[in-house]
């Protein structure tokens, strides 16, 4: 049985634009004082335009995802996915709009956040996974299997700095693949490795959303990836959603 | 419409001022820890002493005052050998201004991990106050020591009952260095001018703050200047206990802890309010 994990509803970001300099001080000063005297308009999404030197980054951006599911987000550069994927993942906030979910959530928007390149291998596996959200005995449980999965024995007492990249994203890959959330958020990590690493990511995303109902949200370049992956594709261009449906219908059009 | 129950968690444009979700933060303990362990273990990585350096900081400072402050410049001690006299104001200032400037730079240091994954930010200058605490009392340790051998000496030094005040003094510089780091960390995130101005008003507060001449040098008038300062209460207790045995009327500690709160919570408020939208601007 599958449930609605994840729900948007209307998300909208909007950027300023411009860089800092002296007058951005007044600017600062005479927004705040505005909205606290209640003359900002910036709170109206309809019909309401920016002011000049602010962009969208996203429009009304609603879906929802169920359990077990994979959503795929597609969409040229700047068309608002990374964004989106950020929001989702707490790391900017949305200007309107909100967003409900169930459970945990696990977000991969970078192979080996918060590695340090000081530390050990072992040491960088517990980083690793602490920062993404598991806890000290769910790595201790799972910490064999992760340096199978890695293939990286021989190098746990090693600084990671002495790593060759493929270790190192072998490394990282072994540890988010190990996480155990019930909303998975991937931005295209998978463009850091070759073919093979990447048949094996595809592989065990499939593996989590199939077999132990996770909702995976996924986003790519990679046509060929989205079609084998994604059970539905949304498409972006320049913040709003002008397709949604099967990877077949979707990715057609293009 | 839908049933809030049912969601988990909700993402939302804003916070509410006062919402600050400090149970979250015990969710979190693993990443605390690990944080600690990260920052022990990488900071002494490829340096000959290591851990000496610790003992060594405080050291060496203070024997750059005993010669400038005491030996060149006369400046009194109020009867207490000048090495012992520096030690706690050294190491009370360092310990305040440490906490300070690594809460200070909570975004602009993390960004990089702020910008891939969430976690409740003050993680971050938590575990760096739990680590510079760390510090603070392999640095006691060596102070009391010293102090041992002063003790026996010929000086005239009389420990009192406020020297159990010493914890509450720690918890105080924390609490104030936090606060303060907290509400400086919003500002920094967008204007990196900050970190220039800062440094240097750091070493100004400096010698404001008690830390190489007592408070007794400071003329009647300004006295009153000296005491809002939350570090001067902090200090003179700390030497009042260990070389007097004149307690300082208590209202100073009071004064000082209340001022030090009042930063903690500000600082919290403000934080929580930006901790997400700081990293649009960082």
């Amino acid at each position: 049985m599958s449930r609605v994990m994840i729900k948007a509803e209307n998300i909208s970001k909007y950027y300023r634009l411009g860089a800092l300099g002296s007058s951005t001080v007044k600017e600062d000063i005479s927004h705040w004082w505005n909205r606290r005297s209640r003359l900002d308009s910036i709170q109206n999404p309809d019909g309401f335009q920016p002011a000049s030197g602010h962009i969208w980054a996203l429009r009304n951006i609603s879906f929802e995802a169920e359990s077990g599911e994979v959503l795929g987000f597609m969409g040229r550069n700047g068309a608002g996915k990374s964004t989106l994927l950020k929001i989702i993942s707490r790391i900017t906030l949305p200007s309107e709009g909100r967003i409900l979910g169930k459970g945990r959530t696990a977000s991969l928007l970078e192979v080996g956040t918060g590695f340090h390149q000081e530390l050990t291998g072992r040491e960088n596996i517990y980083l690793n996974g602490n920062i993404l959200g598991m806890k000290k005995k769910e790595i201790e449980k799972k910490f064999d299997e992760i340096v199978d999965y890695s293939g990286v024995e021989k190098f746990l007492e090693t600084p990671v700095k002495r790593y060759s990249s493929g270790m190192y994203v072998r490394l990282a890959f072994a540890v988010a693949a190990h996480l155990d959330p019930e909303i998975l958020i991937v931005d295209e990590v998978l463009a850091a490795g070759d073919a093979e690493f990447q048949r094996k990511c595809i592989g065990k995303m499939k593996e989590l959303s199939s077999q132990h109902g996770k909702t995976i949200l996924f986003v790519s370049h990679n046509m060929q990836s989205l079609r084998t992956l994604c059970d539905r594709v949304i498409e972006l261009d320049r913040g709003e959603i002008v397709n949604v449906g099967a990877p077949e219908e979707v990715i057609e059009e293009i | 419409m839908y049933n809030k129950a049912e969601w988990d968690w909700e993402i939302k444009p804003d916070e509410g001022w006062f919402n600050l979700r400090l149970n979250e933060l015990l969710q979190y303990k693993d990443l605390l820890l690990r944080f600690l362990r990260r920052d022990l273990i990488a900071s002494y990585q490829q340096t000959i002493l290591g851990p000496i350096w610790v003992f060594l900081q405080p050291l060496l400072t203070t024997l750059v005052y005993f010669i400038i402050f005491s030996r060149i410049a006369h400046l009194p001690t109020d009867g207490i050998p000048a090495i012992l006299f520096y030690l706690p104001g050294t190491i009370i200032w360092t310990y305040f201004s440490d906490c300070l400037y690594s809460t200070m730079n909570t975004f602009v240091h993390n960004a990089n991990i702020f910008n891939k994954v969430y976690f409740p930010r003050l993680i971050s200058p938590l575990s760096l106050i739990i680590f510079h605490s760390f510090r603070l009392s392999i640095q006691l340790m060596l102070f009391f020591l010293l102090y041992l051998f002063f003790l026996f000496g010929p000086h005239h030094i009389t420990p009192s009952w406020t020297i159990l005040l010493l914890p509450i003094l720690v918890a105080i510089t924390a609490a104030f260095a936090l606060g303060a780091g907290l509400i400086l960390s919003v500002f920094t995130a967008k204007y990196r001018d900050l970190d220039n101005i800062l440094q240097f008003l750091l070493r100004l507060f400096m010698f404001a703050t008690p830390v190489v001449y007592p408070v007794s040098l400071v003329p009647e008038k300004y006295k009153i200047l000296f005491w809002i300062n939350p570090l001067t209460a902090v200090i003179e207790t700390f030497r009042a206990g260990f070389f007097t045995n004149q307690a300082l009327p208590a209202g100073y500690l009071l004064l000082s802890a209340s001022s030090a709160m009042l930063f903690l919570f500000g600082g919290l408020v403000l934080f929580h309010k930006h901790e997400i939208k700081a990293m649009d601007i960082v």
